[in-house]
């Protein structure tokens, strides 16, 4: 069954067609959201509400777009609310304490790196990963959103201009601004 | 072009957002000038190092987030909202109690139900035992008699050898048949050291072709890198290159199979192919480095 079929069936009220969909684009949705929120419970919350939108209104799915631009704007605008919250609060750090007294980080535990960046990941020293870290916390949260979703999700502008109901200048835009950021931050690195 | 000029177009040529003209005028300057080429150089680097910044959720996530969604969307769809609960409303019961309360009737009515029901033939319902019971047929026999078809399934534990051929053919069994994708990515790792023996390479290959899952692709795939040489593995490599719908998977086949000295015309010919409609910009990248490692041209015209 072509997805078009998967999504009219789930607005009949199928429910495997909707788990055939929710599984189809679930692990992009979970890695947006791990990623942007660098959180494993918040991104747990961005799966569930993102998905539970979509059930609510796949009714009003009426296929002007593709599928996943309509998920990835439902996303993005979630994960965009959680980091103007953030910004707002300054989150916690994601460091937790173990049974045992030690700290750890929680991320750890639920995140695989990606398989062929893991060489990279080894030889990059820790100041410079806390750099790109500090520095993409210190982005507006759109900026963010932008550059985590060309670098991390491989997407064109366009596709993240559609993302944000916004054009795909004003995407270009924000990833410039963000690419220079970090450029600035990160010379002495690089 | 000039160095201004170039450089406020770096950022862009390097995330392949511009035109193909002036990303040839951008090549042709980068050939003749030693500072851009530094610049660009140092841009690339730092592109490497956040893209190696990438987290990827854990299956063990994933499975924990499906498992809260299809509990939430079963309360949501299959709640009534109107009914005989609605009757009640007005006593001011929450609907926490109406829950208890439910899950009281419920023990209620399995031990009336046990009390009240005869030793039916050919049932062995034994203490102590988890039976999970789907029904398969349900039908009127007449005089107020229906005939039920059960499907039981019993827990059981069982523990082994990693060696045990008994213990290996339940692994393979899970890593093709369960419903979970967490098992089936465990299983393989569990037989990672046995991806050798043809069984066990044959369900890892059937994986990486059509498992649902896009995790279970990827523990496929990697736990069949050490055999990429063989011509099954190969076949089911380049399917994969060509085919699969995920980037990540797509782009660790091209890895695999341009290792070492696995790189031949088929390799090419696959990548020029992959070149032509490839959306992802990592992984069009990456098929380009290879191919310009192997002195192919980008695409096939």
């Amino acid at each position: 069954m072509d997805e078009a079929a998967l999504i009219r069936a789930a607005q009949r009220g199928d429910d495997d067609a909707f788990t055939i969909l929710v599984r189809a684009h679930d692990q992009s949705v979970l890695r947006i959201a791990l990623n942007l929120l660098r959180s494993p419970e918040d991104a747990r919350d961005v799966y569930q509400e993102a998905f539970l939108r979509v059930h609510r209104s796949l009714q009003q799915f009426r296929f002007d777009c593709n599928f996943s631009t309509w998920l990835h704007r439902i996303v993005t605008n979630i994960c965009l609310d959680h980091l103007r919250r953030r910004k707002v609060r300054r989150e916690a750090p994601r460091v937790a304490i173990s049974p045992s007294g030690q700290e750890f980080d929680q991320l750890d535990s639920v995140a695989e790196p990606r398989a062929d960046s893991d060489p990279q990941r080894r030889v990059l020293s820790d100041e410079l990963r806390g750099k790109i870290q500090t520095v993409l916390g210190e982005l507006s949260p759109r900026e963010r959103v932008v550059f985590e979703m060309r670098h991390f999700e491989g997407m064109r502008l366009r596709a993240i201009g559609e993302a944000l109901g916004t054009s795909e200048e004003a995407a270009k835009n924000c990833l410039f601004r963000a690419t220079q950021k970090m450029r600035v931050a990160l010379g002495e690195f690089v | 072009m000039n160095c201004v000029e170039c450089e406020s177009s770096l950022v862009f040529y390097l995330y392949g957002e511009l035109s193909a003209e002036t990303e040839e005028s951008i090549e042709q300057h980068l050939d003749v000038c030693g500072d851009c080429r530094a610049s660009e150089t140092r841009l690339a680097t730092m592109h490497r190092a956040i893209e190696a910044e990438r987290l990827e959720p854990s299956l063990e996530l994933l499975s924990a987030c499906r498992q809260d969604l299809a509990a939430k969307v079963e309360l949501v769809t299959h709640r009534p909202k109107t009914g005989w609960r609605s009757w009640f409303q007005p006593l001011g019961m929450s609907r926490w109690t109406w829950r208890l309360a439910g899950c009281a009737a419920l023990v209620a009515v399995g031990f009336l139900v046990a009390k009240v029901t005869p030793n039916l033939p050919g049932t062995s319902f034994g203490r102590g035992q988890t039976i999970v019971s789907t029904v398969n047929h349900v039908e009127a026999l007449g005089d107020g008699h229906v005939r039920i078809v059960l499907q039981d399934s019993v827990a059981r534990e069982l523990s082994g050898r990693l060696d045990d051929q008994a213990v290996q053919s339940l692994l393979v069994s899970a890593a093709r048949n369960t419903t979970d994708p967490a098992v089936r990515v465990d299983s393989m790792e569990l037989l990672r050291a046995w991806a050798g023996q043809p069984g066990v390479r044959q369900t890892l290959v059937e994986a990486l072709e059509r498992d649902p899952d896009d995790g279970v692709r990827m523990k496929a795939l990697e736990t069949l890198r050490p055999y990429a040489a063989q011509p099954d593995v190969r076949t089911v490599l380049l399917h994969a290159l060509r085919a699969d719908r995920n980037a990540t998977v797509r782009a660790q086949a091209v890895e695999v199979l341009t290792m070492g000295n696995l790189q031949n015309s088929e390799v090419a010919g696959a990548l020029q192919e992959l070149m032509q409609r490839e959306e992802n910009l990592d992984v069009r990248q990456q098929g380009q480095r290879v191919l310009r490692s192997m002195n192919a041209s980008l695409e096939t015209f």
